[in-house]
């Protein structure tokens, strides 16, 4: 199998993943009213549970957003300059995104070892599985800017850079505003 | 001041260089750390998953979701027959018909774009085949798209309100009138600019035709009635109201008007959380920086440069809404209600001004930013559909962004077409 | 004695005009006064540094020094913390500062140092009490079909649902909307809560019923006290005790005032009688047998026995 393959074949998976959790939300969610109604109470851990899930759609979803450039940002001043200098904004933002995505990592490791001993209050699932959603997000990430960062100082044509006329760039359709 | 300008600076400086916002509020927030003395990688972990940890937003997925399955499940079509069956046969009917359209539609869904796409893909080609000119149509759609998020539900509302503490349930019923308003607004500045077009006129539709669209449509009607009375009635909390939304939209279209099959359900989930994804990783981020706005004092460094204008609660009003304006024409509204929203309540609270009519007149006016460019995504997706550019868009719009920002004013001088109508509904 | 300065950033959930506020202020105080102003601390209200998870987590991962939580927040690291949620554990303050200052609390705070936190004082949130919008519960059979919300704990929904009432598990922060809107009925917390959170404004009736005694937990994060010298450790130690006895004074005092103002706000206050608290504890009383039964029995065993001393 070839690498662009492979990663569509993890967008994939990534995707059915999220399209799960997101109806184990609402299901979730719309159960703790009927449950209430029909049952006149709830279940405990419905919520922990919908949170859990919720946060890791949030940062599974954010990994591929990243890779499509569905980030929101603002690229106006950047369409305007030259390309090299285009570029040179780029190289200095993807390092310093790197600095942050590696701040991100770092912390959520040390969080995810607390996390291996302490608990939730309700279901007592180990908090690790909450943690572990910021480092996975957070690896992925350096991986994706990192690569691009690459892309953009060997000039490949394949380079996202912010202002560039970009034909694959995918609106930002579906914002929620 | 200090980390006043290191706040704005680190934030502005680094969106210029073409920085994703997420990434830029990430950093601002270290920048502070920093500056306070109080740096540890795990306090930007700890609050990005505590900015993504936050169960009332859990409504933005279900309503995003909610709006997909009525846009895909031909219940959005069917609103907007009902308005061309009403309102189609008179001069410049079609606008009448598209104001109407964006009126009920922003009534389901909680999103200004998904709103806009809807109406305008079904309207633009009818009035262009009309003899109506398409820029202005398109400006009219685009400037009626943002009523969606003034009526409830509304996804500004709920991050609005997560963001400020402020009661959603409150911000969702005091939006109802300002977002009459605004479409009345649209009407009277659409019957001046109709009467020098050159158009076709509709027939007008029988009693017995507008019953059955009527009809058609019943079961989208309910759903607003089904949210508001929901939420009023304490049948269920905001975030629930957003759940059974999603489910109704699904029961609606699966098995009465059966335009959505099982098999194409997965791809409306992946794209709602797609959507979902990029606005929670924007809140995740914002709560970084936010974190560290508290620590910083911020809010209180703000209200002391602002002093002078603390004892006159309508000059601030105006001054923020300025700004806000201002903002609203590089930045999108997510960003700008996270970034915003937390260092300005403090300061109206402390100014008197009511936090609920405030944040009305926040996502007032920081909707106009989403139709004014150059920064501006619902007028984007209305060139993208009426395949013009963003100049003749621009020209079609204006005249319908004057009298939208011309009611933010009105409201600034005379709070009470807000706050009157918040108290009928107690 | 020997002193370096030390800056201790505190962080607590409630605001700075709040009990919890004003016993900040004083720790911050008091330690200054003993270590000659060279620690000095900050205190951060209002869940500025994060809920008290997101605190307790810092602390043990040394990114900040110290806090105030409820114990209810260290069941996810030391479950013994739950027999804090048990009902009717305590009949009256006296009970509860002798079980928690005496050996049977100590002990539970020891269990925090493997944790990577140290246990210092325990403060108090207050008996819990019970509001609802239907009308006034005096006995127990009142309870019947009554919406309740509780926290997202097993053991309240039990113990609710045993007594009739309808326990609906609903997070605080949907609380105030979920009674204005009447989603439930009512709800259960310490008056100083009720007052503070406004609940007053949409729950006509107040029964005391003191079900259940919620104390908080004063902790430093245990990467930083390893780091502390001998006399500094002591001279914290002392704060976190002289702040535990302010604090106790001064949340009694308020609670007597909230009361008060509760009434003059309009609420209809019932006081259950003797007959029917017990009706409610013999109704609670498996949830205690339940907690034993999960590998706690030596813990419950241990502080039944404290508690008879007393009442001796
Ligand atoms: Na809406
Ligand atoms: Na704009």
């Amino acid at each position: 199998m070839n690498r662009n393959k492979l990663v569509r074949l993890a967008e994939r998976s990534v995707e059915a993943l999220m399209a799960l959790d997101l109806a184990l939300i609402v299901l979730l969610v719309f159960s703790n009213v009927v449950a209430r109604y029909g049952f006149g109470s709830g279940f405990a851990g419905a919520e922990e549970v919908s949170r859990l899930l919720f946060v890791w759609l949030v940062f599974l979803g954010a990994i591929l957003a990243l890779r499509r450039r569905a980030h929101l940002g603002v690229e106006l001043l950047q369409a305007r300059l030259p390309r090299a200098w285009r570029r040179g904004c780029a190289v200095l933002t993807h390092v310093l995104m790197l600095y942050a995505l590696w701040l991100f990592l770092a912390g959520s490791w040390t969080q995810t070892q607390i996390g291996l001993t302490t608990y939730s209050t309700v279901l007592r699932y180990p908090n690790a599985f909450m943690a572990a959603s910021g480092l996975v997000c957070a690896a992925s990430m350096l991986l994706i800017v990192g690569a691009n960062l690459l892309r953009i100082v060997l000039d490949r044509p394949d380079a996202m850079v912010p202002g560039d006329p970009d034909p694959l760039l995918q609106p930002a359709v579906g914002v929620a505003e | 001041m200090t980390s006043i300008f290191i706040f704005l600076g680190t934030l502005v400086g680094l969106m210029a260089l073409g920085m994703p916002v997420a990434f830029a509020l990430m950093l601002t927030g270290v920048a502070l750390m920093v500056q306070l003395n109080f740096f540890d990688a795990q306090l930007v972990a700890q609050n990005m998953i505590a900015g993504a940890d936050i169960y009332p937003l859990m409504a933005v997925p279900c309503f995003i979701l909610a709006g997909e399955l009525m846009n895909a499940g031909g219940i959005s079509r069917r609103v907007i027959a009902l308005a061309a069956a009403l309102v189609g046969h008179i001069r410049g009917g079609l606008g009448f018909v598209a104001i109407g359209a964006t009126l009920l539609l922003g009534c389901f869904s909680g999103s200004a774009i998904a709103d806009t796409a809807a109406v305008a893909t079904i309207l633009i080609p009818m009035m262009r085949d009309n003899g109506y000119p398409v820029p202005r149509s398109a400006g009219l759609i685009a400037a009626g798209g943002v009523i969606a998020p003034i009526v409830p539900p509304s996804m500004p509302f709920i991050i609005f309100g997560v963001a400020t503490n402020t009661s959603i349930t409150g911000l969702f019923v005091a939006g109802i009138v300002p977002a009459l308003l605004r479409a009345g607004g649209l009407v009277a500045v659409w019957s001046l600019l109709s009467r020098k077009m050159e158009t076709a006129v509709q027939p007008r539709r029988s009693w017995g035709e507008r019953g059955r669209a009527l009809v058609d449509s019943l079961w989208a009607l309910v759903l607003p009635v089904l949210i508001v009375g929901g939420l009023r009635g304490g049948v269920f909390t905001p975030t629930e109201a957003s759940a059974v939304a999603a489910v109704y939209a699904l029961v609606v279209s699966l098995f009465v008007y059966r335009e959505v099959s099982l098999k194409q359900l997965p791809e409306l989930l992946v794209k709602a959380a797609r959507t979902t994804a990029t606005v929670m990783f924007l809140c995740a981020a914002a709560f970084v920086s936010s974190y560290m706005v508290t620590l910083a004092d911020l809010p209180a460094q703000v209200t002391d440069a602002l002093a002078p204008v603390m004892g006159h609660p309508k000059l601030l009003m105006a001054a923020v809404m300025l700004l806000l304006l201002a903002i609203g024409s590089v930045m999108d509204l997510t960003p700008t209600i996270l970034v915003l929203g937390p260092v300005l309540m403090p300061l109206v609270m402390k100014a008197g001004i009511d936090p609920t009519y405030f944040g009305v007149m926040f996502i007032l006016v920081g909707t106009l930013g989403l139709i004014h460019p150059p920064v501006c995504t619902v007028l984007n997706v209305v060139c993208g559909i009426a395949r013009i550019s963003l100049e003749s868009a621009t020209r079609g719009v204006w005249p319908f962004l004057l009298v939208e920002a011309v009611l933010v004013f009105l409201f600034v001088a005379y709070p009470e077409f807000i706050t009157v109508p918040m108290t009928w509904f107690h | 004695a020997d002193f370096k300065p030390h800056i201790v950033r505190f962080g607590y959930g409630l605001a700075e005009d709040s009990n919890q506020g004003r016993a900040a202020k004083f720790l911050a105080e008091d330690l200054a006064k003993r270590t000659d102003g060279k620690f000095r601390m900050k205190g951060f209200a209002s869940a500025a540094l994060g809920s008290d998870l997101q605190m307790q987590n810092a602390l043990i991962g040394g990114a900040q020094e110290m806090t105030v939580v409820s114990t209810a927040t260290l069941v996810g690291i030391v479950d013994d913390f739950g027999v804090f949620d048990l009902p009717f554990l305590f009949a009256n303050e006296k009970e509860a500062d002798a079980v928690l200052d005496g050996p049977v609390g100590q002990k539970l705070m020891a269990k925090l140092e493997a944790k990577g936190l140290v246990g210092l004082a325990y403060w108090e949130n207050g008996f819990r009490n019970l509001t609802n919008s239907k009308h006034a519960i005096a006995k127990m059979d009142d309870l019947k079909g009554v919406k309740l919300r509780v926290m997202q704990n097993p053991m309240y929904i039990d113990m609710f649902n045993s007594m009739g009432a309808n326990a609906v598990p609903l997070s605080f922060s949907e609380l105030f909307t979920a009674l204005e809107s009447k989603t439930v009925d009512g709800q259960e917390n310490p008056v100083n809560t009720i007052e503070s959170s406004k609940f007053y404004e949409v729950q006509k009736y107040l029964s005391i019923t003191r079900h259940v005694y919620s104390p908080w937990i004063v902790l430093a994060s245990k990467k930083w006290w390893d780091g502390l010298g001998a006399d500094e450790k002591k001279a914290v130690m002392a704060s976190a005790v002289a702040s535990r006895d302010f604090e106790r004074k001064d949340s009694r005092a308020e609670g007597a005032r909230a009361l008060e103002d509760l009434k003059k706000k309009g609420m209809q206050v019932t006081v259950l009688n003797e007959a029917e608290l017990d009706k409610m504890r013999q109704t609670a009383r498996p949830a205690t047998t339940k907690f034993a039964a999960s590998g706690h029995a030596e813990l419950v065993k241990e502080l039944d026995a404290e508690v008879a001393k007393l009442r001796k």
